[in-house]
């Protein structure tokens, strides 16, 4: 590009070339300048809200009812920490862990092979459409709607109030969409690639495990974590589902912080610091794999 | 090693029919082109062969053995891919050395196998680079590299050059030729390109719409095409065609139409009377099969418009009554546009209005 700029203007004898190009080279830097104002004002206003919890779970309760609102605690304690720490926490946080990470998984186990049947087997565009439609049919509802007849059912199994159901929920209600990402992904690595690894010798299956999935490994681990937030977050099903501390998620944890006689937001807080912590750790992970994903495709050169 | 006997194959893909009726027996250790314009089905049969696709009808026989129902990996056979198809998130020598890992080939003689063939194809410096570092040239010998490593009874080549550049094309050409040579294993190579057709082949087996439209070696489909479509689609300068109908003039036959008189010999004429009966046929004439002197004496008269130089030799566009001619000359006379010249056509072909087969 620049290239070409620099050849046309040499041609133009009344404008000095080096006019030109830090004309352009001012251009750009007003454009990029902007670019940076906006993600600042974008990073700010979503990281006040995180901020803000954080604050307010070692605030003094003063500080907490003090108008107008304090920035900085002028009290700092870490009261609200210690009780939801009796209040057994680290127990909800195990609890989210195994649900979310078991389904992520159960549900990639799933969907890696239907997403590559609905890519590499010629099936109609048409009856791939139907077949994930129905199946993400339930994710489309309204979460509500699906939870209360889910709930009838799950009463009826006698299955209510056990991790291995919210497991069995979670990974349906994520196949469709994960099936609907991967699908996407598979398009994206050309036939040849595998076919490739068919005339060296191998099986479909090998051409899989040993080429198709370790090529696609960065979006895979990028669904992986968009799954597992999903999983974390889920609070409406897991609302009906969840009877004792022995299933109880973390959504639902901070839920019950909030008794019916006094509220105390610093201990809220300091839940909700605990559920958002993980959340950041993987939303950091994945941009390295985004980027890393990116670069990726340019070097295969495909 | 092995030949390679195509019978019968047809394929279709929904109501498309890909191939039909495809009869080709490639001989051990030859070099076939499947030489033909996009579509014509030549991909879709080598693809049969590799087994990545299944004939619908029809049979594929690799040495002995009936291969139809063989997965790839059973067939013992390499396929070099238009897009070369490399492992990106291998090294080169990964690459390479990928067959033969399948194969559970002891390390160190995979070791050595892989850098034996690295050196014959001059890209042992790129072995542990991933291709995507490697140039287009260097990731199509790793290609080949790949190929050629596991020793496979046939090659299979999918148009391997139409992503590389003119010069390096022209080079790697003479070098798969030689290596097809050295190693002497059986060799299917897909391209459109009839310069690579001709160049390279033993046999070139020209196909359109699905169907094999003739077999032959380069010097017999160059001069005895079966059909007019053969004769349009060899030649780096197209042949010439000249519409008209054979006649009997002055007791002798002549191929007449609107602007030229041709005469046709007796053979000939005996043969035409036998295989078009109706006369209606079209006159087809290589460039360089057109004699012309700068006289205005003769019968087949003609006006140069343009000149295409080029270099050993120049084309001269011909014009008469909306007829287009191309003729080449070798001679580098000193002809200059505008000039009228007489032609006589010294070897040409005539091929049946109705059927577009040659009479011969």
């Amino acid at each position: 590009m620049a290239q070409t700029d620099v050849s046309e203007t040499t041609t133009n004898e009344s404008v000095p070339q080096d006019v030109i190009m830090a004309a352009q080279g001012r251009r750009l830097n007003l454009r990029k300048l902007l670019v940076v104002i906006v993600l600042y004002l974008a990073a700010f206003w979503t990281l006040v809200p995180m901020y803000w919890v954080a604050i307010s779970s070692i605030k003094s309760l003063r500080d907490l009812a003090h108008i107008p609102p304090r920035f900085f605690p002028t009290d700092p304690r870490l009261d609200a920490w210690v009780t939801i720490f009796e209040r057994r926490i680290l127990e909800n946080v195990y609890n989210s862990l195994v649900v979310s990470t078991l389904a992520t998984i159960i549900c990639l186990i799933i969907a890696v092979p239907a997403a590559y049947a609905a890519t590499r087997m010629r099936l109609p565009f048409k009856f791939v459409a139907i077949v994930v439609g129905l199946m993400g049919l339930v994710a489309l509802l309204p979460p509500i709607a699906s939870a209360i007849p889910l709930f009838l059912l799950g009463s009826d199994l006698g299955i209510i109030d056990e991790k291995y159901t919210l497991i069995i929920l979670y990974t349906v209600l994520n196949t469709a969409f994960a099936v609907w990402v991967l699908r996407g992904t598979f398009m994206d690595v050309p036939m040849d690639v595998e076919e490739a690894a068919l005339m060296d010798g191998d099986t479909r299956f090998g051409a899989v495990r040993r080429i198709l999935l370790p090529l696609i490994f960065p979006s895979l681990f990028s669904i992986a974590i968009l799954l597992f937030i999903f999983n974390w977050n889920e609070y409406i099903i897991a609302l009906y589902f969840v009877n004792s501390m022995k299933t109880m998620t973390l959504p639902i944890a901070i839920q019950a912080q909030i008794p019916q006689h006094e509220l105390d937001w610093g201990v809220v807080s300091a839940a909700g610091t605990i559920a958002v912590f993980p959340v950041l750790v993987a939303a950091f992970t994945l941009q390295r794999f985004l980027v890393r994903g990116l670069t990726f495709g340019v070097a295969s050169g495909q | 090693m092995a030949e390679v006997r195509i019978e019968g194959l047809t394929k279709y893909f929904g109501d498309t029919c890909a191939v039909n009726q495809l009869n080709l027996v490639v001989r051990d250790g030859d070099l076939v082109v499947l030489l033909g314009p996009s579509g014509c089905g030549k991909t879709t049969t080598m693809r049969c062969v590799a087994g990545l696709e299944r004939p619908t009808y029809g049979d594929i026989y690799i040495g002995e053995t009936r291969v139809n129902d063989l997965e790839p990996r059973e067939r013992d056979v390499a396929l070099v891919f238009q897009s070369y198809a490399l492992y990106p998130h291998f090294t080169a020598f990964d690459n390479i050395a990928y067959p033969l890992r399948l194969r559970k080939t002891p390390k160190d003689e995979m070791e050595r196998r892989v850098r034996d063939v690295a050196e014959m194809l001059g890209i042992t410096h790129t072995l542990d680079r991933p291709p995507g570092l490697c140039s287009g040239g260097e990731q199509q010998r790793i290609a080949l590299g790949r190929a050629i490593v596991r020793e496979p009874v046939v090659f299979l080549m999918d148009e391997p050059l139409s992503n590389i550049d003119a010069l390096l094309r022209v080079y790697m050409r003479a070098e798969i030729k030689r290596l097809q040579h050295e190693l002497g294993t059986t060799m299917i190579y897909v391209t459109h390109d009839q310069v690579e057709g001709m160049t390279m082949a033993d046999q070139i087996a020209v196909m359109n719409e699905g169907t094999l439209q003739q077999l032959g070696t380069p010097s017999e489909i160059y001069d005895l095409p079966s059909n007019n479509f053969v004769a349009r689609f060899v030649g780096s300068t197209p042949m010439n065609f000249i519409p008209g109908a054979l006649q009997k003039e002055n007791g002798r036959t002549v191929h007449k139409s609107d602007q030229f008189v041709i005469p046709v010999s007796a053979e000939m004429a005996d043969r035409a009377a036998e295989l078009c009966p109706s006369g209606q046929c079209t006159l087809g004439v290589r460039p360089e099969e057109i004699r012309f002197t700068t006289d205005d004496e003769g019968d087949n008269q003609a006006r140069v418009f343009l000149l295409e130089p080029l270099g050993s030799e120049t084309i001269l566009d011909i014009e008469k009554e909306g007829l287009l001619l191309k003729v080449k000359d070798v001679a580098s006379t000193q002809v200059r546009e505008g000039d009228t010249l007489s032609l006589a056509f010294n070897r040409f072909h005539l091929f049946d209005d109705n059927t577009g087969a040659a009479i011969r």
